[in-house]
C-alpha cells in the first residue's frame, strides 16, 4: 500500500515555540530574581517589563514568519493546547499573587519585602515570568504528552 | 486530549482517493498534518467544522468517515 500512513510527528510549531519560551522564561526568571528582587534597580526592572509585554507580539511574528515559508501551522488542536496554557498562566499567576499578599501581611516577610521600594514590583514582575514559564512548560508538556 | 470514542475511517478514505497524503489533506482542510495524524490514531476528536470539512474533501457524509466507537 503506498498510501502515507506515517505517524511520525514532527514537533509542531506551537510545541517547538513553547519549550523555547520555556526555556527563555527561566532564564528570564533567573536573571529577574537577581536584578529586581534581590538588589533591585529601575532599568533592569524596566526592560525586563518590556521584554514581557512585548512576549505576545514574539509569538504572533514567529507564526507569521514561519506560515509564510509553511503555510498552515496552527489550529483547532493547537488552540486547545493553548487554552490549555492560558489557564495555567492565570493559576500560576494568581497563585503568586495570593501568596505576595499573604507575605505582605506577615510581619517576617513583610520586612524583606518592604527593606527596597523597588522589591514589590520587582516581585510582581517575577510572578508574571514565573507564570509564564509555567504555561509555555504546560504546553509543551501537553503536545509531548498527546503524541505518545 | 489522548484517547477519544470516535473512531474515523480518514486512513481508508485517503487510500481509496488516489493515495492521498496526509499533508495534501492537512491542506484540503486547513489544518496541521500533526492534527491529521492525531485523527487517524485516535487521539484527537475534531471540532464539528473539521469533521464536515473532511467529509467534503472526500465527497462523503460525516458519518462515513467518524462513528462513535465506545
Amino acid at each position: 500500500m503506498a498510501v502515507e500512513n506515517s505517524c511520525i510527528e514532527t514537533p509542531a510549531f506551537g510545541e517547538r515555540y513553547a519549550r523555547n519560551d520555556a526555556i527563555g522564561a527561566a532564564c528570564l526568571a533567573m536573571w529577574t530574581l537577581m536584578v529586581a528582587v534581590i538588589a533591585p534597580s529601575p532599568f533592569p526592572l524596566m526592560s525586563v517589563a518590556g521584554v514581557l509585554f512585548l512576549s505576545h507580539w514574539f509569538r504572533r511574528r514567529a507564526l507569521n514568519d514561519a506560515q509564510l515559508r509553511r503555510g498552515v501551522l496552527e489550529d483547532e488542536r493547537d488552540a486547545a493546547f493553548l487554552a490549555h496554557g492560558d489557564r495555567v498562566f492565570r493559576s500560576t499567576a494568581s497563585v503568586w499573587a495570593l501568596a505576595l499578599a499573604a507575605a505582605l501581611a506577615v510581619p517576617v516577610a513583610r520586612g524583606p519585602l518592604l527593606a527596597e521600594h523597588l522589591r514589590r514590583p520587582g516581585t510582581l514582575v517575577l510572578g508574571l515570568i514565573v507564570a509564564n514559564f509555567a504555561g509555555q512548560a504546560a504546553v509543551a508538556f501537553a503536545y509531548a504528552r498527546a503524541r505518545r | 486530549m489522548t484517547g477519544t470514542p470516535i473512531a474515523n475511517e480518514i486512513r481508508r478514505l485517503r487510500f481509496d482517493h488516489g493515495e492521498m497524503t496526509q499533508q495534501a489533506l492537512a491542506d484540503a482542510c486547513s489544518v496541521t498534518r500533526q492534527t491529521i495524524i492525531a485523527l487517524e490514531a485516535g487521539r484527537y476528536a475534531p471540532s464539528l467544522e473539521l469533521a464536515f470539512r473532511i467529509a467534503r474533501t472526500f465527497g462523503v457524509g460525516v458519518e462515513d468517515v467518524f462513528r462513535w466507537a465506545a
